[in-house]
């Protein structure tokens, strides 16, 4: 192949990816590197509160954004399990029986397969007051699971 | 002050690929860049086989990853093949990456552990490009053994072609940004220009990533400290495509990406390591920059 054609080549890959990304937006591999693109202005989401873990009660209720240290005591990350949690609370929202059966399968296999039951709470907030107060604008249980009783 | 700017300017223009594939400087400052690159591979190798992945759950194998259960292969087997097959074609590419075939799996070793590390609901970001820049040395010429202009050409061609399609991508990262922010704008919300905006970034992210953030709080507590280097970001991103032509900026823009790099994760956490490595190997010591033919 010539150098001409090595060029066109390029540019023609180079043209491509831009498009495809930002029409694809996130599928892989073509992706519109949108990351932290929109600031998160009032939020409404779900999270959870771990009520007990391995045999340890929490009362009051260990909140998951303070659970770090579990996840790191057995080699786990936190941040896989926001989105499956996220999309319990959407599945049950919307009484959606097999999704929500299917969410909670995803959200009890964080900690190891050690048993934990735990408060799924709707929540809505401003980031910047949540910090700064330690305050929910709204916070309702909407669920109370226990990892031993499977979905 | 005009004349001063126009002849900076025109300073930090590069000489052309058919130029530069004359000079023996240009063609040992892009070779060596190459090594480099295959050099540094085992170094994402050996963050990716640090990384707890045999802990991890909800494993959902993207189409890269399709073999895995045709094969009906259980998570943990797949692991272990794809560490062995990163960490060979890794280390054989330290001393073969001459050869198109070693660049070749060298790639595929990189793809599929980064296909295996996207498989648990998003992409790792962290060393996307590594993949795409091997993907195109891949079509390297061998001009380690067999130089031709033709041929020096060419292999000038596929590192500028690797250094445009990293700078693509950090412009893309910025323009939807600024498009965000335009959005953001007409709908009344805090947005990416707003002074508060890197505060809420932080206080978002920082407690659902739960990772250590050292400058997190003084942030959050004086947002205004945040404006500008957020701005200026956003800014310097979404021109990054503007080294490409001007390659006696790529050794700057390098130095703010690195930096940029530094703050996202003292001030939120996030670590993009192999990326800073891969911004240093392609753009600090560029065959394409006036300076590096000069000195």
């Amino acid at each position: 192949m010539s150098y001409l054609a090595h060029k066109k080549l390029l540019l023609i890959f180079l043209c491509f990816y831009f498009v495809a990304g930002m029409y694809v937006v996130d599928k892989y591999p073509f992706f519109n590197w949108a990351l932290f693109t929109k600031i998160p202005n009032e939020q409404s989401d779900f999270t959870i509160e771990i009520t007990a873990f391995d045999g340890t009660a929490y009362d009051p209720a260990l909140p998951f954004s303070e659970s770090r240290f579990i996840f790191e005591a057995i080699g786990q990350s936190p941040t896989q399990y926001t989105q499956p949690i996220s999309d319990l609370g959407r599945a049950l929202e919307r009484t959606d029986d097999e999704a929500v059966a299917r969410d909670r399968t995803a959200v009890e296999k964080m900690f190891d397969g050690k048993s934990f039951s735990y408060n799924l709470v709707r929540i809505s907030y401003d980031p910047v007051e949540l910090w700064r107060t330690g305050s929910y604008k709204e916070e309702v249980q909407v669920a109370s699971y226990d990892s031993n009783h499977a979905p | 002050m005009h004349r001063n700017l126009s002849q900076a300017w025109r300073h930090v223009r590069s000489l052309s690929i058919t130029t530069l594939s004359r000079t023996e400087r240009g063609m040992d400052v892009a070779k060596t860049l190459v090594s480099y690159f295959y050099y540094f591979v085992p170094f994402v190798a050996f963050f990716y086989t640090a990384s707890p992945l045999r802990l991890r759950h909800n494993f959902q194998p993207i189409w890269p990853l399709d073999w895995a259960p045709y094969f009906h292969l259980d998570y943990i087997t797949v692991v272990n093949i794809i560490t062995v097959v990163f960490l060979a074609t890794a280390l054989a590419g330290i001393i073969f990456h001459h050869h198109r075939l070693a660049r070749l799996f060298v790639f595929i070793g990189l793809w599929q552990a980064h296909a295996l590390e996207s498989s648990f609901g998003s992409p790792n970001h962290q060393w996307y490009m590594w993949v795409f820049v091997s993907l195109l040395f891949v079509l390297l010429p061998n001009v380690w053994r067999k130089k031709t202009e033709e041929s020096n050409r060419v292999f000038l061609l596929y590192v500028w072609g690797a250094q445009a399609l990293v700078a693509l991508m950090y412009s893309m990262a910025g323009l939807t940004k600024i498009m965000e922010s335009v959005h953001q704008f007409l709908l009344g919300q805090v947005h990416g220009f707003s002074i508060d905006a890197f505060a809420y970034q932080i206080a978002y992210f920082v407690p659902r990533l739960q990772e250590e953030a050292v400058l997190a709080p003084l942030i959050v507590a004086h947002p205004i400290l945040g404006w500008f280097p957020y701005v200026t970001l956003i800014l310097v991103q979404a021109c990054s495509l503007l080294i490409m032509v001007r390659p006696g900026l790529q050794k700057p823009w390098a130095v703010f990406m690195i930096l940029f790099h530094f703050m996202t994760y003292f001030t939120m956490g996030i670590s993009f390591h192999p990326q800073i490595i891969l911004v240093i190997l392609l753009f600090l010591h560029s065959p394409f920059s006036p300076r590096t033919i000069e000195s």
